[in-house]
């Protein structure tokens, strides 16, 4: 359960997504064509619908939580991140965008073998032993198995390529 | 023909060794790459289609069907190990798997997984072979305006899937319809929220969205906080299935099979609906509803027995009027076709040999599924005995190749990354995320079903009431509402004079 | 990027053996299929890869990259390295059809070299047993007769049924297409036909191959098919016999192209293959089974009669006001 402050911002969080679909979104990225000869079959249609009902949960959402009587906040959830958890966080993001980017330069396997090895160092535990023979071991074993059996071109990369 | 001897005729071709040998082969098969995320049943079926061209007709079907049961169930087991959906359909045995694998059960909800997949399989399979010529013409009576109300109605699982709050469920599954109507537009062909990427005039990938939404959430918090339960070690699963609990699942295989054989019979629904709206009755109908969503054995023998009732069902469409109820079925139409056979009315008159070995090879599946489940289990479930540190690197590696293989596109594996953000998020602000994937999976059909009963009608919306079908699912739509509202405003009542209890005993028990 | 790549391999290829320059292929070639599993693409392309796979030295990877009615697939090998390591199963849907209704797409038809057309997949239009209509005519009446009542389906916007229909329709007169039959699209062939059977949509003019188990099991009947001769199997006039030759410019085919800097060696050699292939028995009774012609042409044939074929669907989108906006 989360605080009655957050719960009414998550409401109006999700008012203004749904706004913002509606009045900028859908007219700026669903190409209506000239003739639409009946109405419900406007492209547009559809998403409207649903940011509609978006947006009147995000009303009710909002209101529900203004008058709900106050959680003591002993029970409520804490949503705030700690610096150490914030840190750890950016880590990962960076991580995430890294595998992303560096796929089509160092092919799937090395970057599988890298990431697994930050995301072990990241996680600060034991077994770095196993983890290193894991970090190589698995990416290959899995590199070999959509390849050869599966027949599936696992990205190369353009510097070092596996049979 | 006659009956008996297309029978025996039938009997005699399934009795060969290679027959089982064959069948055997495509369960295992089917096990493994449904365990691996990305390497979906229907991935699997298309891989081994070329094999079977060199095989006589009866093995290379066997050898197919054999592929996609096996695939079916052992999507179920990263599921429950990873929170790692090999299918869609398994997304619901997800639900309560992980939550119980977490709590060291992973033995009891794999083992109950298995049994009901086993009896939902071969109940299937008994409705295929007793009323496949009644349901496909049953079948034949779902146009789109049929269809529509159906999706409708199977709407209201949200409900049963929202955890707490039913209007987060509701918020939650209309950002997956939205999400769903990314791509070229059905009737105009223009294009819609792709802005302007070519990767996403094709939509948004359905697995690289199914993942990125529940595994990717898990490794995320584990990291943000990994040092505070280091060496979690979850204890694997020698947790058995006790027999009292089996039996009190019963009731659930048994709704989730008619379920399951009832949405296979209709082309085009797929298992995925099928596992959620058994899971959300079993729900309903259940007296630990409250434990739904937190590990409860139930929602997994629900949940599985919806997706395996798909298996055989499935099939009557496609042996009796030729049509394929989903992509893995249209598939073994070509092996078929490979084989000079011609699915559809003509195959009972022409090859009744061949049906009838077919059908003898289904019920012998169910039990190979069985034994070869229960050893594909004891060898996966180890899984859960790895060191989480170890275990979440490993299931991120795993969802970067298997999200890649089942499009070979690096965009799916963004998408996946992406999702993964945005499903943590909503773990955060406890929006549920199965409404989500249940609005991104409905989403085209309740679009593309109401626009096809539109054109149909040219804009009357009475179509939508043309038939006793349709008015049966518009009332039972209605009556669901009805259910969902008063169950919630209970609800609500509750949670109030919970509030003002703990409220008025704060105010006596302390100074302010 | 693509002579780093070219120097390594090179390299690499050096320090191992030392073969004089390897030979093309020295590696797995990867087939992209720009349609789901299951669909016609899918299956003639598996059906070709059986005998392939025995006459090239190294693997063939068939890979399903379905999306945007082709287009997503067709990118990805434009996009490709043009050293014949990534091929497309080209379709009449992706590069025909779709570039000539469609002026918003990704791509064009000279972004790719054409290696060959190696299967002729004629038209048919069918409508199910029940059906009042006994012939094309008793269709094109009710047409006439009541505008905007007679419904027909494909397999989406852009597809070669969608065109079909209403080239067949044009063929015999009927204007302004938009007000007097009504487009179903849905989500591929199969699901075109059902919505036929099933009596969603009154007819379907799209290949022959998905709707042949229909017509032999009789539940639909065929009234036209655009062949030259009458098909084994289909018993229906053809386009000569109706008299509308002009017709028997809509039909399917397959081939395999590359992107548009494929080398002329890797396209000699797919020549050689292809020709091989096509023999196979196993190969050849499939494909007729489902009403298709394998007939190889060769590059510049090939290119030819894509050609051709564009232009007379492009004219035909231009007249008629057929382009997706």
């Amino acid at each position: 359960m989360l605080s009655r402050r957050d719960e009414i911002l998550i409401g109006l969080g999700v008012m203004v997504l749904a706004a913002f679909t509606l009045w900028w979104i859908i007219p700026n990225f669903i190409a209506t064509p000239r003739r639409v000869p009946i109405k419900a079959l406007s492209p547009a249609f559809w998403p409207k619908i649903i940011a509609w009902v978006v947006l009147i949960c995000g009303a009710a959402l909002t209101l529900r939580a203004a008058l709900a009587p106050k959680t003591p906040n002993a029970v409520a959830d804490d949503l705030s991140v700690s610096r150490a958890e914030g840190l750890r966080l950016l880590a990962l993001g960076a991580i995430l965008v890294g595998i992303y980017f560096a796929l089509p330069i160092l092919g799937m396997v090395w970057v599988c073998m890298i990431a697994f090895a930050l995301l072990l160092l990241l996680s600060g535990g034991g077994n770095l032993g196993w983890g290193l023979v894991t970090a190589v071991v698995l990416p290959l074993a899995l590199y070999f198995f959509f390849t050869k059996v599966a027949g599936v071109a696992i990205p190369q990369g353009q510097i070092v390529r596996l049979p | 023909m006659t009956f008996l001897e297309a029978l025996s005729a039938g009997f005699t071709l399934v009795a060969q060794w290679e027959s089982i040998f064959f069948l055997g082969l495509g369960v295992t098969i089917g096990v493994i790459a449904g365990a691996i995320p990305g390497m979906s049943a229907t991935m699997a079926v298309a891989l081994t289609l070329p094999f079977t061209f060199a095989l006589q007709p009866i093995f290379g079907i066997l050898l197919l069907l054999g592929v996609y049961k096996g695939g079916i169930f052992g999507g179920s087991i990263p599921a429950i190990l990873i929170k790692t959906p090999g299918t869609p359909a398994s997304s619901a045995t997800a639900l309560d798997g992980y939550p119980m694998a977490e709590q060291g059960r992973a033995g009891e909800a794999l083992s109950m997984s298995l049994y009901a997949s086993c009896i939902a399989d071969l109940i299937s399979n008994l409705a295929l072979i007793v009323f496949a010529a009644w349901l496909a013409s049953f079948a034949l009576n779902f146009g789109p305006p049929e269809m529509f109300t159906l999706i409708v109605f199977s709407l209201t699982i949200i409900a049963g899937v929202s955890g707490d709050s039913l209007v987060k469920g509701i918020v939650a599954a209309g950002l997956g319809l939205m999400l769903a109507t990314i791509g070229l537009d059905f009737i105009a062909g223009t294009e819609r929220l792709t802005f302007g990427s070519i990767d996403m005039r094709g939509g948004l990938n359905f697995i690289a969205v199914l993942i990125g939404l529940f595994a990717l959430p898990e490794i995320i918090s584990y990291m943000r906080k990994s040092e505070a339960q280091d060496h979690r070690v979850r204890g694997m699963g020698y947790s058995r299935l006790k027999w009292l609990d089996f039996r009190r699942c019963l009731k659930s295989i048994f709704r989730g099979s008619a379920i399951g054989v009832f949405l296979g019979a209709i082309p085009g629904i797929g298992a995925a609906p099928s596992a959620f709206l058994s899971y959300s009755e079993a729900r309903r109908a259940s007296p630990n509803r409250e434990n739904f969503g937190k590990g409860e054995l139930e929602g997994v023998a629900a949940a599985e027995a919806g997706n395996n009732g798909v298996a055989g069902a499935t099939l009557i469409p496609l042996l009796s009027l030729g049509i394929p109820g989903d992509v893995i079925t249209a598939i073994i139409i070509g092996a078929f076709m490979v084989h000079n056979l011609t699915p559809g009315p003509l195959l009972f008159l022409n090859n009744a040999d061949i049906v009838y070995a077919l059908f003898i090879g289904l019920i012998a599946s169910s039990l190979l599924l069985l034994i070869i489940g229960s050893i594909a289990i004891r060898l996966f479930r180890y899984i859960a005995d790895v060191p989480s540190n170890l275990l979440f690197p490993g299931v991120l590696v795993l969802c970067v190749f298997g999200v890649y293989a089942v499009n070979n596109s690096i965009f799916d594996v963004a998408v996946m990354l992406v999702m993964g953000v945005v499903g943590y998020i909503m773990l955060l602000l406890r929006v549920p995320a199965a409404p989500f994937l249940i609005g991104f999976i409905l989403g085209p059909m309740l679009e593309n079903n109401f626009r096809q009963a539109m054109l149909m009608s040219r804009g009357d919306l009475s179509i939508f009431a043309r038939g006793p079908i349709t008015i049966l699912f518009l009332c039972l739509t209605a009556f669901s509402v009805v259910m969902i509202i008063r169950a919630t405003m209970r609800a609500a009542r509750l949670k109030r004079e919970m509030a003002t209890y703990a409220k008025t005993s704060q105010a006596s028990g302390t100074q302010d | 990027m693509k002579t780093t790549l070219t120097a390594l391999s090179m390299g690499a290829a050096l320090a191992t053996a030392l073969p004089a320059l390897a030979e093309y292929p020295t590696r797995a070639i990867q087939m992209i299929i720009p349609f789901g599993p299951g669909g016609a693409t899918d299956l003639s392309a598996r059906a070709l890869s059986t005998p392939l796979s025995q006459i090239i030295p190294q693997p063939l990877v068939l890979t399903n990259r379905a999306g945007a009615g082709g287009a997503t697939g067709s990118v990805a090998v434009r996009d490709a390295d043009g050293d014949g390591y990534t091929l497309l199963l080209a379709r009449v849907g992706s590069h025909t059809v779709n570039p000539a209704m469609n002026p918003n797409l990704p791509y064009t038809l000279e972004e790719f070299r054409f290696i060959g057309v190696y299967e002729i997949n004629p038209v048919a239009c069918v409508v199910r047993d029940e059906s009042e209509f006994q012939t094309l005519d008793d269709l094109i009446n009710a047409v006439q007769d009541r505008p905007g009542t007679v419904l027909y389906s494909s397999s989406g916007v852009g597809s070669l049924p969608h065109f079909g229909a209403l080239m067949v329709l044009d063929a015999y007169g009927i204007g302004d297409l938009d007000e007097n039959v009504i487009h179903i699209p849905t989500e591929g062939d199969g699901q075109g036909l059902t919505a036929v059977l099933q009596g969603t949509a009154d007819f379907f003019c799209g290949s022959t191959s998905p709707a042949a188990p229909f017509i032999a099991s009789g539940q639909m009947r065929p009234l036209m098919v655009t062949s030259s001769e009458r098909l084994e199997g289909f018993d229906a006039p053809t386009v000569h016999e109706l008299g509308k030759p002009e017709l028997a410019a809509l039909v399917g085919w397959t081939g395999i192209a590359g992107p548009a800097d494929l080398p002329d060696d890797v396209v000699e050699k797919w020549g050689e293959w292809l020709a091989e292939a096509v023999q196979d028995e196993d190969f050849n009774r499939f494909m007729t089974t489902g009403g298709s012609i394998v007939e190889l042409m060769s590059p510049e044939d090939s290119v030819k009669f894509v050609n051709d074929a564009y232009e007379i669907f492009r004219r035909l989108v231009v007249a008629l006001d057929l382009e997706i906006e």
